[in-house]
């Protein structure tokens, strides 16, 4: 790595967000926070969302508004191909730790 | 009418467009969802209003105060947060002096050569002071600028600001320095009269006073508690009061005479009551009414002259 390039991390909160987009491939901020079994905060989670939309982890569509329901359209939150790239590595490295400080 | 509707519709007058994108709209819109779907009773879906209103609110406040403290740092540069800073300043230290004045005066004609004194009697200044050098602040910082959501969202921030000091200074300070006064004059301990506690204290009392029949003094009491919460809420008023008058597009005579009408207004408001019956306070709605209603009147001046403004605005574009 060049010097002074800084290696992306990954928080607790924004690790489990990717883990739960990864496998659910689409949800929205209030279908995180129950999936979550209370780990994310309702009032935090969007602000991690746009965070990490930010830094380019996931992107976000608003859905088109379903007839029945009517009210805003929900705003829908993809991992992108960096996030999942950045999770798998992350996750990789955290086995390494676990092992390495294991013995 | 869906719930958050009207939230959102005060919250994008506030918040910045990247605020509603990504917090705000995305936060109502699982709200709506959640209640709509819900097919739980009317408690329940009541419980998932306020959870949802609350935590909105909560991100609203946080958002509020970020995007305001990065644009004031922005700002800075800005000659109109300088203009602004400047003339609050000047006038807060013009009119604290000018309070502060007359008893440090009597107190130095009693023999008391004390200096030192004039920081006790600092505090008590305050309370008046900061708002009107918010309104002069405000009012001379804008100079008839535009309120986009941003100048409101500042401004409706830094009112705030001054309430919480203003909190402080009247709940804490002010008692604290009234007392440390009047022992340093006295130079003895003196027992704690009502301006020297907490108006916690005052109130206590008040509803002592009121349970034993001496509805006077309850009512001067009470009438004291709510004034002095309503002065709280004064910083606020008079900031976006300035709010209102800089959108009025007026000259600098007319501007400063509307600034010292609503002070003198204000103020004299208080020194009138004087003359009311004490006994008419102690019924606390009349008290918290009476306390409450230049404040009022305040924000529905300030309403109706930014509602003005925006009128023009639409009749000079068509």
């Amino acid at each position: 790595m060049s010097r002074g390039a800084v290696a992306p991390t990954l928080s607790a909160k924004e690790t489990l967000i990717l883990e739960l987009l990864v496998e659910h491939s689409e949800m929205y901020g209030l279908e995180l926070v129950a999936a979550s079994g209370k780990q994310l905060k309702r009032g935090t989670v969007y602000v991690t969302l746009g965070r990490m939309e930010d830094k380019g982890y996931i992107t976000s569509h608003v859905e088109a508004a379903p007839s029945a329901a009517g009210g805003l359209p929900r705003r829908m939150y993809v991992a992108t191909p960096l996030g999942r790239r950045l999770l798998t590595a992350w996750s990789k490295l955290a086995r390494q730790f676990v092992t390495e400080f294991a013995r | 009418m869906r719930p958050g509707t009207r939230v959102r519709k005060w919250a994008s007058r506030w918040c910045s467009k990247t605020a509603m994108d990504r917090l705000i709209d995305p936060m109502i819109a699982d709200l709506q969802h959640e209640h709509a779907a819900s097919t739980s009773g009317s408690w329940e879906r009541c419980q998932i209003l306020v959870k949802g209103y609350a935590v909105v609110l909560k991100v609203l406040v946080i958002c509020l105060a970020v995007d305001t403290a990065r644009t004031l740092l922005v700002g800075w540069n800005d000659t109109a947060v300088r203009r602004g800073f400047a003339s609050a300043f000047v006038a807060m230290s013009l009119l604290t002096g000018l309070l502060t004045t007359p008893p440090f005066m009597q107190s130095l004609s009693r023999g008391n050569q004390i200096g030192w004194l004039l920081l006790l009697l600092l505090p008590q200044a305050l309370p008046l002071s900061l708002p009107v050098s918010l309104l002069v602040g405000v009012v001379y910082g804008l100079h008839g600028r535009i309120p986009t959501r941003t100048v409101r969202r500042t401004v409706l921030l830094i009112g705030l600001l001054g309430s919480v000091a203003s909190f402080a200074t009247i709940s804490w300070l002010v008692p604290a320095a009234n007392q440390a006064f009047r022992v340093t004059i006295a130079k003895s301990v003196v027992v704690h009269g009502m301006n020297q506690v907490s108006p916690a204290s005052v109130r206590e009392q008040a509803i002592a006073d009121r349970n034993d029949g001496r509805l006077d003094r309850a009512g001067v009491l009470l009438f004291a508690f709510h004034a002095r919460r309503a002065v709280i809420g004064a910083a606020l008023a008079f900031a976006l009061f300035g709010l209102g008058i800089s959108a009025l597009r007026t000259g600098p005579a007319a501007t400063a005479a509307i600034c010292l009408l609503g002070s003198a207004v204000y103020v004299g408001y208080f020194f009138e009551l004087r003359s009311v019956s004490p006994s008419l306070f102690s019924d606390e709605r009349v008290a918290i009414l009476l306390a409450w209603f230049p404040n009022a009147l305040m924000l529905i001046t300030s309403g109706a002259f930014l509602s003005a403004r925006e009128h023009t605005s639409v009749r000079e574009t068509t």
